[in-house]
């Protein structure tokens, strides 16, 4: 392809993404040197957001809680969701049936499913169902009012609305997968586990990377399920950095610390994007 | 083509005689032997399992439309309440008193308006990113892929303070005019891996004919590439229809959103719970028709990617 039918192509998008991708993140960054709020007008403060916020224990609590949130989701939903697709393989004539009805979480928005799966676990009312029968043999978790129990009630929300994507992916690379390895490791005399362990997950090893790009990319921004469930609470514990930056620049009326938290998650993602960037570059230029 | 073929027009083979090894009878062999897996105890198992799965999946679903039904003394009890009077009250005061068409009505408009928009800008970038073997190429992906992956609030801040400027706060152009910039790089990838599944004859063909590169794109590409194109607009449909932090901060009352309508209930007020129960059901609905009716474009979809990129 020419350069010139490139930039015929390709253009618009380009200029989009300059003008609407870029040229905002550029205004954050500039924004975030400022202290301000909505009305009032700018007043340059240099690099005081971002000291002020880095030596802030809520940003340390922020971090801690979504790297915990991060790793729990992440390895959950690539353990689970390649249990799930291993099912789902197995099962051929059902496979489309149960599909379905795991991909139905997925399509409804997160608030939404945040919203219904947090009330599932209320102790104080009857919607709380799964609360009911958790109390009824004896397991009984404070779900809002424990820090350990909101994180879990975030994580497990998070899984039981994504979690099909993940078995998603990991079906269609075991429905590519060639069925020779797997009957010559059988002939040799490999168990069921040693199958999977030395031919399918070294197999799939590039969707196990994809799945867990995805998640990353997903969890660290968490915000929607954190709004309508537990809010940040108790004390705090569950804000996401997400949570963090809006409640700064919305509730407490400070954009321009809001600005500088929200160019430190950008950096922050772009720090855990790295391995994957690399990768695509890899990928890439071997198809080049 | 020849197994089809095969199939239409079966040779005729004696019933008692075992069939000959041609190619069209191992692969038929082969499929059914990769039909039903294991023994039947391992397969019933296998079924519990996701059986079990899922009702997990739907079990909120299930849980909160049976609530949608109820009065809200009955919702409200504990222990939870199985046997009860249905009633649709609670649809009734969502559709009429809460005025919950208006907001489905809203957010399928920006939805739709967003796919559009989104899709007339990044299908020809993502043809031209398929065929395009440069490094300025590459670095259009690899910022895609960030941008994909970036914060919200990264983007939306200079869109708020912007917004309160220029009066363009709460409307419905805004709104479409953030989800596009937002949603547009996950867009190009997702087609960018359809368009390099095409064979590069296909254009090329039509370029030897005397068509332009941008003539071959229109006339060549573009008609071969519906499903790819169905796919795109399914999910940029479906995450513009389930964003909440964009509506969240760039709308007030005019442009809301219903994630954003669903989410500002005061779920304190017990009175109120059949009504949220009986949004997120109308919510949930349609879109789990479009499950069921599109599953084939949504595993689509959420596969691609994941194979190349």
């Amino acid at each position: 392809m020419k350069r010139r039918e490139f930039l015929l192509l390709a253009g618009p998008a380009v200029v989009v993404m300059t003008l609407l991708m870029i040229a905002p993140l550029v205004t954050t960054a500039v924004l975030s040197l400022n202290r301000f709020s909505y009305g009032s007008d700018l007043s340059w403060v240099g690099l005081s957001n971002y000291t002020q916020l880095l030596s802030s224990p809520e940003l340390h609590s922020s971090l801690f809680f979504t790297l915990a949130f991060v790793f729990g989701t992440t390895a959950l939903k690539v353990v689970l969701g390649f249990g799930l697709a291993l099912l789902l393989n197995f099962a051929v004539r059902t496979r489309s049936f149960f599909l379905g009805t795991l991909l139905v979480p997925l399509v409804v928005p997160p608030v939404v499913g945040a919203l219904i799966f947090g009330w599932m676990f209320r102790a104080d009312i009857g919607i709380g169902l799964y609360q009911y029968v958790l109390t009824s043999i004896g397991v009984d978790v404070d779900w809002f009012s424990s820090t350990s129990g909101a994180i879990l009630l975030l994580v497990m929300q998070n899984v039981w609305q994504d979690i099909s994507f993940a078995a998603l992916i990991f079906l269609a690379g075991l429905q590519t997968l060639p069925a020779e390895p797997l009957e010559a490791a059988r002939v040799d005399g490999a168990s069921w586990w040693q199958r999977q362990r030395y031919v399918v997950v070294p197999a799939l090893s590039g969707l196990f990377a994809f799945v867990a790009m995805m998640s990353v990319m997903d969890s660290f921004r968490v915000f929607d399920s954190i709004a309508v469930t537990t809010r940040g609470g108790p004390n705090g514990s569950t804000e996401s950095l997400m949570f963090l930056a809006y409640k700064i620049s919305f509730q407490q009326s400070q954009l321009g610390q809001g600005s500088a938290m929200s160019m430190l998650t950008v950096l922050g993602i772009v720090v855990l994007l790295i391995p994957f960037l690399i990768r695509t570059r890899r990928q890439f230029t071997e198809a080049a | 083509m020849t197994a089809m073929t095969d199939r239409l027009v079966p040779a005729p083979q004696p019933a008692d005689t075992p069939p000959r090894e041609t190619d069209d009878t191992v692969r038929r062999r082969r499929r059914h032997r990769a039909r039903p897996k294991g023994t039947r105890l391992q397969r019933w198992s296998a079924y519990l399992m996701l059986g079990v799965a899922s009702l997990f999946s739907l079990g909120p679903f299930l849980w909160v439309g049976l609530a949608s039904l109820k009065l809200p003394i009955d919702a409200f009890s504990l222990p939870p309440v199985w046997s009860f009077t249905p009633t649709i009250e609670a649809y009734r005061i969502l559709w009429y008193d809460r005025g919950f068409g208006s907001f489905l009505a809203n957010t399928l408009l920006v939805g739709a308006l967003t796919t559009v928009i989104s899709l007339v800008v990044a299908a020809p970038a993502a043809y031209a990113l398929s065929r395009f073997k440069h490094v300025s190429g590459l670095w259009i992906l690899l910022l895609a892929l960030v941008f994909r992956a970036l914060p919200r609030m990264a983007v939306v801040l200079p869109f708020y303070y912007l917004a309160r400027i220029t009066g363009l706060y709460d409307t419905r152009i805004l709104l479409v005019v953030v989800l596009v910039a937002v949603n547009q790089p996950f867009t190009i990838w997702l087609l960018r891996d359809f368009f390099a599944s095409l064979p590069e004859e296909l254009e090329e063909s039509a370029m030897v004919d005397g068509c332009t590169r941008i003539g071959a794109f229109r006339r060549v590409i573009l008609p071969v590439a519906g499903p790819g194109l169905v796919t795109a607009a399914v999910f940029t449909f479906l995450l513009a229809y389930q964003e909440y932090m964009i509506p969240l901060v760039l709308t007030q009352t005019d442009a809301v959103t219903l994630p954003v309508f669903i989410a500002q209930f005061s779920t304190e007020n017990i009175q109120d719970w059949p009504v949220i129960s009986a949004a997120a059901v109308s919510l949930a609905l349609p879109i789990v028709g479009l499950v069921l009716l599109a599953q084939r474009f949504l595993v689509a979809g959420l596969t691609a990617g994941s194979t190349k990129g």
